[in-house]
């Protein structure tokens, strides 16, 4: 088998544990339904992160039974019905951890990614 | 999460609405974005297959996933019942005959010999007593009241020990209604040694042990007798010549100390005396009429207190003998040299005869039950098995679209075990119904009164294990079956078919030895209650009848006692004619003590 390098994907792939963050994110800015979040995701993202429903929904499902989430059946802007997600007061504390952690896990990763072999002693 | 297990249907379709809502919104943006209506649709529905998944796995988020399987598996299981309602029948009826003959035993096991007495620490109470060759047939030891007195004040191993005796019937007049009790005659500090705690009033204590001691009612007795009234305390009731005070009414779950001998009222052993014309009296050291209870103090084995007492013992023997007149001496030496000081654990209560004649029948019984049970388990797993091979085309089925052995595995066990369990159910209103029947069979009246069958937890708990067994165990075989179905060849006609029968037959000779081993069984125990219920008394006892009369317990003297006998047996006497032929009469008049 040749060793070729990976190069990385143009969609980039979500780490586990992100998609639950990104989640909380999107709906900390305003009560929205899911199908919104892909929405939102594929554009705040410049059209790199595609979530799939398959992963969506189970998420939406286990953040809803964690708390962090409160669902609501509203009317959308096109008077159809939908079901809109919005952030509890534990879901606002969750999604603080977690981009306090993920902050924390970034600038570690890219310590080690920057790092010159001249440095080490 | 209410909603999720509750309202499973709302649930779904809330589901369902949703990602129908994100397949709608795909389809418009895709036909916004220029797709042709039908090519948006296209792609729309190649996405159908993955929303069926992220609804099973949004299910699976539920709070205990397990739960949906189960419920699933139940209902499974009921449709699979209803298919087949007379083997469903068969099988509960069997399961709930033998679960109940066993959950009644059990409770009969339990209560009779195991379950320790409703007091504080009962495992550290000892019954002082002997090993008497002499008389055999008797349970406990009997000491005097002065040879009691030498025990409890002298010795370091007790933090306390308390004197009983049952009397013979009391008579107790209340309210104009005279009634024959049964009483217990006890030292002051029984119920503080036991750590009793009254169920209303107050029980007495050492202050009260005196001539005119007040009567403690059993709840058995307050309920029968006063109807539970709690005016009770603080009334008079006449004890043969004695009036007295009611001063409180023990726990329900109290009998007494000694099992099969439930006392209805306790007093004081002060008032024996009294109440029984000196023949109670403390003071008189030739009657040896009392049993003894202590409990040890913390640290103290048994063998210690039988090591520090036994000198007490000796003590009081040489005293005894040497009371004795002298012509007599030898004989009660020799008496004595066949008895062995002994302290035996009391912690299910003293010593009991009643305990000691159900302990075989008992643990017989409970055998006899035990393999009835495994038996009709047996019979249900060659029945069980004999339809998982009618339904080998079912598993092979749904091992062939994707169900693991594990699952279906699960699946069986859940039949099973919902089998077992309404079994159970219905088991334990068969032990309901036929506990008190048993019970009665067993040791008449007197076990009515002295246990009671009510199930409590160690017996629901006992229960809930052999539902479980029984269902476990009727499965192992269906199971081995399902576990080599075959995915393959659903539809053919394989060898499985071969390998259940084989199975099946191979249970025959376990069938066969156990119903032996029953039948051996049941006809030895009926030998034995037949003994029980049929004494053979010597003579005709068809339309005869005995009764006691007692003229000392309401204060006749012998004198009047006499007269009254004399009186009784006089032909001339109105009442004779209900006594047409009596035989030779023989009347005791005694004090009734």
């Amino acid at each position: 088998m040749s060793k070729q390098p990976v190069s990385g994907s143009t969609e980039a792939e979500l780490l586990q544990g992100t998609l639950d963050m990104l989640i909380l994110k999107i709906v900390a800015l305003e009560p929205v339904h899911g199908y919104a979040i892909v929405q939102r995701l594929q554009q705040i993202s410049n059209d790199a992160l595609h979530v799939r429903q398959g992963s969506l929904y189970p998420a939406l499902y286990r953040l809803e039974n964690k708390g962090w989430l409160k669902p609501e059946w509203k009317a959308t802007e096109g008077g159809r019905q939908a079901k809109f997600y919005s952030l509890t007061k534990a879901g606002r504390k969750q999604l603080e951890l977690e981009t306090e952690g993920w902050g924390r896990l970034c600038s570690a990763i890219s310590l080690v990614l920057q790092a010159k072999a001249g440095e080490l002693k | 999460m209410w909603n999720a297990w509750f309202r499973r249907r709302r649930w779904e379709q809330s589901l369902d609405a949703e990602l129908r809502f994100h397949l709608e919104q795909m389809i418009e943006d895709s036909i916004a974005a220029g797709l042709s209506p039908d090519e948006a649709r296209r792609r729309a529905r190649r996405d159908l297959g993955s929303f069926e998944l992220a609804k099973d796995e949004c299910r699976d988020q539920r709070p205990f996933p397990w739960l949906a399987d189960a419920a699933a598996d139940a209902r499974f299981a009921l449709r699979t019942f209803a298919r087949a309602p007379g083997f469903t029948a068969v099988a509960v009826v069997t399961l709930a005959l033998g679960i109940g003959a066993n959950t009644a035993m059990f409770t009969l096991f339990h209560r009779v010999l195991v379950q320790m007495l409703p007091v504080t620490q009962p495992e550290r109470l000892v019954e002082l007593g002997c090993v008497n060759a002499n008389e055999p047939d008797k349970v406990g030891c009997r000491a005097s009241y002065p040879a009691f007195q030498m025990y409890r004040d002298n010795n370091q191993v007790l933090s306390g020990l308390f004197a009983f005796a049952p009397t013979s019937d009391l008579n107790v007049i209340h309210l104009g209604g005279a009634e024959l009790t049964k009483g217990l005659l006890a030292t002051g500090d029984m119920y503080t040694v036991l750590g009793v705690t009254p169920a209303l009033g107050r029980l007495f204590n050492p202050a009260d042990d005196a001539p005119s001691a007040p009567p403690v009612l059993s709840h058995a007795y307050w309920q029968r007798r006063f109807g539970g009234d709690p005016r009770v305390i603080g009334q008079s009731v006449r004890i043969n010549t004695q009036v007295a005070t009611v001063i409180g009414v023990t726990p329900a779950a109290f009998r007494g100390v000694t099992l099969g001998e439930p006392a209805e009222i306790t007093l004081a052993m002060g008032s024996g005396a009294s109440l029984f014309h000196g023949a109670r009296s403390l003071e008189n050291g030739a009657n040896q009429w009392l049993r003894m209870i202590g409990r040890r103090k913390p640290g103290v084995s048994i063998q210690q207190v039988e090591a520090a007492l036994t000198p007490i013992f000796q003590r009081t023997v040489d005293h005894l003998i040497s009371s004795i007149p002298t012509g007599m001496e030898s004989r009660a030496r020799a008496y004595f040299s066949r008895v062995q000081f002994q302290v035996q654990p009391a912690a299910a209560g003293g010593a009991s005869s009643f305990r000691r004649d159900l302990d075989r029948p008992l643990r017989t019984l409970m055998a006899a039950v035990g393999a009835v049970l495994l038996m009709a388990c047996v019979n249900l797993a060659s029945l069980l098995l004999s339809r998982a091979a009618g339904r080998r085309r079912e598993f092979g089925i749904r091992l062939a679209i994707g169900a693991g052995a594990g699952r279906l595995i699960r699946q069986f066990l859940t039949e099973t075990l919902l089998i077992s369990v309404t079994g159970a159910v219905l088991g334990v209103a068969i032990a309901q119904v036929s506990g008190p029947v048993l019970l009665k069979m067993a040791s008449g009246e007197i076990g009515l009164q002295a246990i009671d069958l009510t199930p409590d937890l160690t017996v629901l708990f006992f229960t809930s294990a052999m539902a479980l067994l029984a269902g476990v165990l009727m499965s192992i075989g269906p199971i081995l079956h399902i576990r080599n179905a075959d995915p393959q060849n659903p539809m053919r006609d394989g060898n499985q078919k071969r390998a259940a029968s084989k199975l099946a037959r191979s249970l025959i000779p376990a069938q066969v030895a156990l119903a032996t081993l029953v039948l051996i069984g049941a006809g030895l125990l009926l030998r034995t209650f037949e003994n029980f219920a049929r004494v053979d008394l010597g003579f005709r006892s068809e339309n005869r009848i005995t009764f006691t009369v007692s003229p000392g317990l309401v204060g006749y003297d012998t004198t009047r006692a006499k007269s009254f006998f004399s009186d009784l047996t006089d032909a001339s006497m109105p009442y004779r004619a209900c006594f047409p032929r009596p035989s030779r009469t023989k009347l005791w008049a005694g004090s009734g003590a």
